[in-house]
């Protein structure tokens, strides 16, 4: 790809006296695309950067950001003091990267899938329906899951999983207390809500791959799989790949909102997450969640940075941009 | 494809132009920026030789802000009567700003850039407030008060109690630094829970109608419903982090207490003698972690196993799920903190009539606090609480005509346009009795969001100076009389069904408060842990979560970890917490005492 | 290997492959969307199902019990619903429409990094996917520019969106053959006339899908309404009015503490929440076949030989 690239760039002047202005007058049209994106990044994202500092402050409402006295790494001293935080981080981490190996490869493989339907009508059908999900809030789809996994009580014969293994003459599960479980339950109905939106940029990939590519392919004798993994996968690696990357800056993030609605006191110990963590800490009162949440995200985001970097470094060498 | 460009660079153009028209736009049209103004700046206001009422005074925009109301429907607002009544006595042009979720954290980002409401209110959180005093966010309101007594004669009687003075000790240090319109809340009658609601068919079903009246007899009957196929009880919990039901219920009546000690200052603690509190030798114990503790959790772990307490608690919601399967009547007691009389009326006619419009009062038995060996379950309560604290940001210009508004609704006249409105429209009068148009309210108060013929008041406003939304006498009596004497009207403006159910439950409570509730002397009230150990009541509820959910639902052996609980208790420094309450117990009652 | 070996087999693997294969294909397709729509279809059913009803709980197939539109009717009874409509189309369509036309055609430009600056320009877009400077010097950046309790604070600030700059950067970057661009400069095109005759055409199944997910993110967003406004009714956009419909009770019982909340109204049950969802959700529903057309359609058909 970089030859191409190239290729374009081909008819440059070069050496000129006013080769700046000339640079400018032969590149007019790129810079003005590119001029207003920046200004809205100069004012809205850069703007108000200078409040990281916060992390490394004791904010003072009359002294503003730039006056309040500095306090080092007080504010991560009191994250790392308390066990519950690491246990949290370590949480947070794993539900993370169970979601980047099973999530993120059932979108692409449910995207493939998907494309690999013949009737059209059936494929249309199909793609809305997985995409449905994405519109149920949490709150709500967190009701749904307990409505399905309840375990059975007196006076109820709990939710159809439940009621399912009865049938089926297994024991029934208390899958919600069920500190051993909760992750997978988190990752599962994770990809249930999300897969089916996440497919649609692979979806539009694909349909931008030349038909006349599985036409050859198909004379040379390929047949469907072989197309698909050799075809329309590689077509739609740059996506996938940033995909991937954008997945990893979120590793130590975590999604409040499900995992709130979901967990519980008895799972605490593989459930709690980051997010909860704070919200917990933080429902007291006191007057430091500016700083101390500015300090947890200026850490998390600092370590996806890094991730980030590593990932985009391995996905360069597969000859496929990174997002830098 | 030239027309798509065209068309594409056109609406480039028109956007860029839109974009920068808004920057316009929004700049004149949005209130004029606030300067920081110098507290007290105002109070210096020319001292004219006649004294000037509110109609001389300057017309401003006043900011309220109240928690959890609507303002959808600006034109129902733009019609509000009352809204307009208070608006013209003192000339002021009223803003209602409200809000539920992140409201706090709002509240405490517009604070801090300026562009706080200008009346607004805080939890009673002492480190919030002083910080704010610290950092210059909020007028100093004793200052205006106490420099023009003749201008605000209740507030000036109000914050010069001795009370008040107290509650400025309180959070502040120092007697005189009134910053806040406190919100210092009781109730009418007193409030406590621990006391189930029975579904009276099962109760007849599996225990011929008898109410259990002590703590082995719920075990008892909770089980024999499981038995009979019903779950047996549903104590109220968020995701099993609010012990409150449970504890009330089991383990105060054996003389503990499970709670971890968080939210008020004795909560986890009980009074070693109950017959020595008030005195020089009172002292609290912290229970969370004591051996009767240890056999309370027992029995809720037993009744768990057994499907006496339902097993869907801490995973299923209290107010879809419970609710749905106490109507339905799967669950044969169900607590929802029913110490105070109105609560049975949610219970009754909200749930288990709405989902059954047939049924009868009787159909649901409102029960008894429980005994274990003649020790009746015990609430022990001040009677009084801090509501919201309401204060005056120093981004306001002019926090004079604030406290204008805040005197005229602490005169009578004031609370009466409040909790009774205006007469000939929302009440009239026969004889001494006052007639609610119940009606009349409910159109008002539906445009902001309180649709239902429910309550009997003005909803905004109703806690600025008690949290128990009710009335107060402020002008006649004294501060801390008024606060804690509200004027209850429930019963006055109830429809006659309502006022059976509210009989119903008021009786019944009544007939058992005196053995369960102990009231603490006032000067309780002052009493509060140092801030610095917040960390420590977060770790320590942060472990009876823990220990106790998995405890109860049978993850986690009770013998064999008990020792493990108390450990962490001890290592997360538990036992500094009851050094401080009692430190802080024995200074109040030196310094209030009296 | 002769072509004569080759034929019967490929045709035997192949109409074997096709029926096992189309098979599997069917049945994960089909039980995954299963799976994906009955949820939906629960909250569609249990939005209908009076209280009485509902209570019983169970699985449920069909509205049982008659169809009852009380929770319909209490949401439209909220009289700012009409205007918050509106707040939220408005904010949609313009949203939608600004960030897309800022984040492509940036995105376009930077993916020239051929170009001087692109690359420096590239980081620094990027590196805001990590760092953002908070709430407090945001209130502070949007007050001097007028925009608190601005309608325009729901449009502005998100019109550069990170994520799908890098998106449609390596879209531009690496799905958009080359070829395609040198053929336009041979036949005489410039610049702008590659970007309008070629780029943009080519990419429409990338901006209709972009499109969709901003103005998904545009529609649900109540998050700059919450703390930038807040208290101004006439702007408060329709997934504000619906989030507090759904969370609020729950919000309130978490805070106000137990006096507090002794006059509270009752929650609204399960069903009030489901039948919000719905209404949420009927809008972008009505636009998605629109665009998915779009998406879903190969725009490089015959394009360019390889």
């Amino acid at each position: 790809m970089p030859e191409l690239a190239k290729a374009v760039r081909a008819p440059k002047a070069p050496g000129r006296p006013n080769k700046f202005m000339a640079y400018l007058r032969k590149y007019w049209f790129i810079y003005a695309l590119a001029i207003q994106g920046f200004l809205f990044m100069l004012v809205f994202n850069y703007g108000p950067m200078y409040g990281i500092q916060l992390a490394f402050k004791d904010y003072k409402m009359n002294l503003g950001v730039w006056g309040s006295p500095w306090v080092g790494l007080e504010h991560y001293r009191r994250l790392f003091s308390d066990p519950v935080f690491l246990q949290a981080f370590k949480n947070t981490v794993l539900i993370n990267v169970y979601n980047l190996i099973f999530g993120f490869t059932f979108n692409v493989f449910l995207a493939l899938m998907i494309n690999e339907i013949q009737f059209r009508r059936l494929k249309s059908v199909v793609q809305t329906a997985v995409y449905l999900p994405y519109f149920l809030s949490w709150v709500i789809f967190a009701g749904l899951v307990q409505v399905f996994l309840a375990a059975p009580t007196p006076g109820d014969v709990g939710g159809a999983v439940n009621q399912m293994l009865a049938a089926l003459g297994m024991e029934t599960v208390d899958f919600l207390k069920n500190p051993a479980m909760f992750r997978s339950i988190v990752v599962i109905t994770g990809i249930i809500k999300t897969a089916g939106y996440s497919t649609i940029i692979y979806l539009a990939a694909i349909s931008g791959v030349n038909p006349a590519l599985y036409e050859s392919a198909a004379i040379d004798g390929a047949n469907r799989l072989d197309m698909m993994l050799h075809i329309t996968l590689p077509r739609i690696l740059p996506s996938v790949a940033v995909m991937f990357i954008l997945s990893v800056s979120q590793i130590f993030l975590s999604n409040f909102d499900q995992i709130y609605n979901l967990y519980n006191n008895f799972v605490l110990s593989t459930g709690d997450v980051l997010s909860t963590y704070i919200y917990r800490i933080s429902l007291g009162g006191g007057g430091t969640e500016f700083e101390l949440s500015t300090a947890a995200n200026f850490l998390l985001n600092a370590m996806g940075l890094v991730a980030v970097v590593g990932t985009n470094k391995f996905v360069e060498k597969m000859d496929v941009m990174g997002i830098f | 494809m030239k027309m798509h460009s065209k068309a594409l660079a056109l609406l480039l153009a028109a956007i860029m132009l839109v974009t920068m028209l808004a920057g316009c736009n929004s700049a004149s049209s949005s209130a004029p920026a606030s300067t920081p103004a110098q507290g007290g700046s105002s109070t210096a206001a020319p001292a004219d030789d006649a004294p000037k009422g509110n109609a001389d005074r300057e017309n401003v925009n006043i900011r309220f802000s109240q928690f959890a109301n609507s303002t959808d429907d600006p034109e129902g607002m733009a019609n509000d009567p009352i809204k307009k009544a208070i608006e013209e006595a003192v000339n002021i042009t009223l803003e209602y700003d409200t809000g539920t979720e992140g409201y706090d954290d709002r509240m405490q980002t517009e604070l801090s850039v300026g562009a706080a409401p200008e009346l607004f209110p805080t939890w009673g959180e002492a480190d919030k407030i002083r910080a704010w005093v610290d950092e210059e966010a909020v007028h100093n309101l004793g200052e205006i008060i106490n420099g023009d007594p003749e201008r605000y004669p209740t507030l000036y009687k109000i914050i010069n109690t001795p009370e008040y003075k107290a509650y400025n000790k309180m959070y502040l240090g120092d007697e005189n630094a009134t910053y806040a319109i406190y919100s210092i809340s009781s109730l009418a009658y007193p409030m406590f829970n621990g006391v189930p609601a029975y579904n009276t068919n099962i109760l007849n079903e599996v225990n011929d109608g008898k109410v259990p009246a002590t703590v082995d007899e719920f075990v008892e009957f909770t089980n024999a419903a499981a038995k009979a196929g019903y779950s047996g009880w549903w104590p109220y919990n968020v995701k099993l982090t609010n012990w409150g039901e449970m504890d009330a219920t089991i383990a105060s009546p054996m003389g503990t207490t499970i709670l971890a000690p968080a939210s008020s200052a004795w909560q986890g603690f009980m009074p070693d003698d109950d017959s020595k509190i008030g005195t020089a030798d009172e002292h609290w114990t912290m229970m969370t972690t004591s051996e009767q503790s240890k056999e309370a959790v027992k029995i809720l772990a037993e009744m768990y196993k057994t499907g006496a307490l339902h097993q869907g608690i801490g995973v299923l919601n209290d107010e879809d799920d419970g609710y749905s399967q106490f109507a339905n009547g799967n669950i044969a007691a169900f607590s929802y903190g029913y110490g105070y009389y109105t609560q049975y009326h949610k219970i009754y006619k909200s749930v288990f009539k709405a989902a059954n419009p047939a049924a009868m009062i009787a159909d649901v038995t409102l029960g008894t606090a429980l005994q274990q060996d003649g020790r009746w379950s015990h609430k022990y309560d001040t009677g009084t609480w801090v509501g919201a604290n309401y204060f005056v940001p120093t981004s306001c210009d002019y926090p004079d005509r604030v406290l204008d508004l805040v005197e005229f609704l602490a005169t009578s006249e004031g609370q009466m346009l409040l909790f009774r409105g205006i007469e000939g429209l929302t009440y009239t009068m026969d004889g001494g009795n006052v007639v609610y148009d119940m009606d009349a309210f409910v159109n008002i108060n539906k445009s902001y969001g309180y649709p239902n013929p429910d309550r009997c008041r003005y909803m905004w406003f109703s806690y600025l100076f008690a949290g128990g939304e009710m009335m107060l006498d402020l002008e006649n009596k004294d501060w801390w009389e008024a606060v804690t004497t509200p004027f209850d009207n429930t019963i006055e403006w109830a429809t006659e069904e309502d006022k059976e159910i509210y009989d119903y439950s008021l009786s019944t409570i009544q007939s058992f408060v005196d053995n369960v509730y102990v009231k603490l002397p006032a000067y309780y009230g002052f009493v509060a842990l140092p801030g610095e150990l917040t960390d420590v009541r977060t770790a320590c509820t942060e472990i009876t979560n823990r220990y106790l959910s998995a405890m109860i639902g049978g993850q986690m052996d009770i013998d064999a970890n008990w020792d493990n609980y108390v450990a962490e208790y001890e290592a997360a420094g538990a036992a500094q917490i009851e050094e401080a309450l009692n430190a802080s117990i024995q200074e109040c009652r030196e310094t209030y005492g009296a | 290997m002769d072509s004569n070996n080759k034929q019967p087999r490929r045709s035997m693997r192949q109409a074997l492959g096709f029926n096992f294969y189309d098979v599997f294909v069917l049945v994960f397709c089909i039980g995954f969307a299963l799976v994906c729509f009955y949820p939906l279809w629960y909250v569609l059913i249990a939005s209908v199902t009076p209280y009485e009803e509902f209570v019983k709980g169970g699985l449920m197939l069909w509205p049982s019990g008659g169809i009852d539109l009380q929770y319909y009717k209490t949401i439209f009874s909220n009289s700012s619903l009409v205007n918050s409509m509106w707040i939220s189309v408005s904010k949609t369509v313009i949203g939608t429409v600004l960030s897309l036309l800022v984040t492509s055609t940036m995105a376009y430009a930077v993916s020239k990094s051929y170009v001087k600056g692109m690359k420096l320009l590239n980081v620094l877009v990027v590196f805001n996917l990590f760092f953002s400077g908070g709430l407090i010097p945001q209130y502070l950046l949007y007050m001097d520019l007028g925009l608190i309790r601005n309608y325009w604070v729901m449009v502005l600030p998100g019109a550069l969106n990170i994520t799908y700059f890098i998106i449609m950067r390596n879209y531009f970057s690496y799905s958009v053959p080359s070829e395609l661009e040198e053929a336009a400069r041979i036949d005489g095109c410039n610049d702008i006339s590659v970007f309008f005759r070629v780029i943009i055409p080519l990419s429409k199944p990338m901006l209709a899908a972009v499109g969709l997910f901003i103005a998904v993110i545009q529609w649900n967003d109540y998050y700059q309404y919450m703390v930038f406004i807040a208290s101004k009714p006439l702007l408060q956009p329709f997934a504000w009015v619906l989030r507090r419909i759904l969370t609020d009770q729950t919000m309130m019982s978490q805070v106000r503490n137990g006096a507090m909340s002794l006059g509270a109204q009752l929650p609204p049950p399960m069903a009030l929440r489901m039948a919000t969802i719905i209404c949420a959700m009927l809008p972008i529903m009505c636009v998605y076949p629109f665009l998915q057309k779009h998406f879903a359609k190969g725009m490089m058909l015959g394009a360019v030989k390889e």
